[in-house]
């Protein structure tokens, strides 16, 4: 049977560091989203999350078993996405932007049949248009999987202002995405 | 289910084709309203959030921080430690470096984490490293003192590591 997040941790605290392996197993692919969702550049955001785990492994001592490890993990990968903006003078509010020739060589956006790759792009760019607590509050909710109870815990605002922001973001976005034909699901 | 829970499912990319929100929308006219709007913000969030293929590594063929840097790191916080007076003082003599070594060995050097973790987070696994029985926390834990997040404009995973370093440090000290 799978380890709990809580049980991994106290095995890597205890000494037992090969455990952190599984760690990074489980999470990289959600810190990667969420970091190549706010960063430009897939590389830069590769090396964010792999900062973040020797963050999260440097400081495991400090890990809580009260603490949800994915909250844990996505606080410390904001931050060092905060610190790429600052070297790279990117502050939050300089997004991409939505670029409608991505949508197919005709330049028309309406055409559907969006490859993945281009989708992602398009919604890369589009959440990066919204103000970062609004898309903030969107990654964690649909790429992290985190509960408005812990998303109001992460970014230090109250649940019904987390579940506001939401609300906000999404339609801002639906604004912003309505132009592209919906990919089918 | 009230208008409250409906919007918990609306949001969670895996809830929102359930039944019971269906159900909801269909005799909640003001929800159902909601969903029109937010269509193509959710339909493009729950793609995004349950496609896999979507996260592609930029380099493929590089390893990602390998469990071997993690014990290089960890080597060289215990060689710092012996090798500094102040480490001497401060760390348990008997303090060993726990690694499995033996596990770790499947694992590939990764020379770029290598490299972070020798030019910048060496110094800094010190800390954890040094004293990995010491779970206490004191207030100048970023992560522990959640305060961090308001004020986390000019912080960063390093600044976390920092803090906590802080703390271990703090303790070690005064329990010795
Ligand atoms: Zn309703």
């Amino acid at each position: 049977m799978a380890l709990t997040d809580e049980e991994l941790m106290r095995r890597v605290q205890a000494g037992e560091s090969v455990w952190f392996e599984e760690v990074v197993r489980r999470y990289r692919t959600v810190l990667t989203r969420v970091a190549a969702s706010k960063l430009v550049d897939s590389a830069t955001a590769e090396d964010v999350v792999q900062e973040t785990f020797l963050a999260a492994f440097a400081c495991r001592q400090s890990f809580k078993p009260n603490l949800s490890l994915r909250v844990w993990l996505v606080a410390i990968l904001f931050n060092a996405c905060k610190r790429v903006w600052r070297q790279r003078q990117q502050p939050t509010g300089q997004p991409l932007p939505l670029d409608p020739a991505l949508a197919g060589e005709t330049g028309e956006p309406h055409e559907g049949n969006l490859l993945a790759a281009e989708r992602d792009h398009i919604l890369r760019a589009a959440l990066r248009q919204l103000p970062e607590p609004q898309a903030d509050t969107l990654r964690l909710r649909f790429f992290v999987g985190l509960s408005f109870d812990e998303i109001a815990a992460s970014m230090n605002c109250s649940v019904s202002g987390a579940k506001r922001r939401a609300k906000l973001g999404l339609e801002s976005l639906a604004g912003l995405l309505r132009s592209y034909q919906e990919p089918t699901r | 289910m009230n208008c409250e829970t409906a919007f918990d499912y609306l949001t969670d990319p895996v809830l929102n084709s359930s039944p019971e929100l269906r159900r909801h929308l269909d005799e909640c006219p003001r929800c159902r309203e909601m969903e029109e709007v937010l269509s193509p913000a959710l339909t493009w969030m729950t793609e995004a959030a349950l496609d896999d293929e979507a996260i592609d590594s930029p380099r493929p063929s590089a390893p990602f921080l390998t469990a071997e840097t993690l014990a290089v790191a960890d080597r060289l916080a215990a060689q710092l430690a012996r090798d500094s007076e102040t480490r001497r003082e401060l760390v348990p003599s008997t303090f060993q470096p726990q690694f499995a070594s033996r596990s770790w060995s499947r694992w590939r050097a990764g020379g770029v984490v290598a490299m972070l973790l020798l030019a910048g987070f060496g110094g800094w696994f010190l800390g954890a490293a040094a004293n990995p029985d010491n779970t206490s926390t004191s207030a100048v834990c970023l992560w522990t003192n959640r305060e961090w997040s308001a004020a986390a404009v000019d912080q960063s995973a390093k600044a976390i590591t920092m803090s906590c370093l802080a703390c271990h440090l703090a303790a070690s000290t005064s329990s010795l």
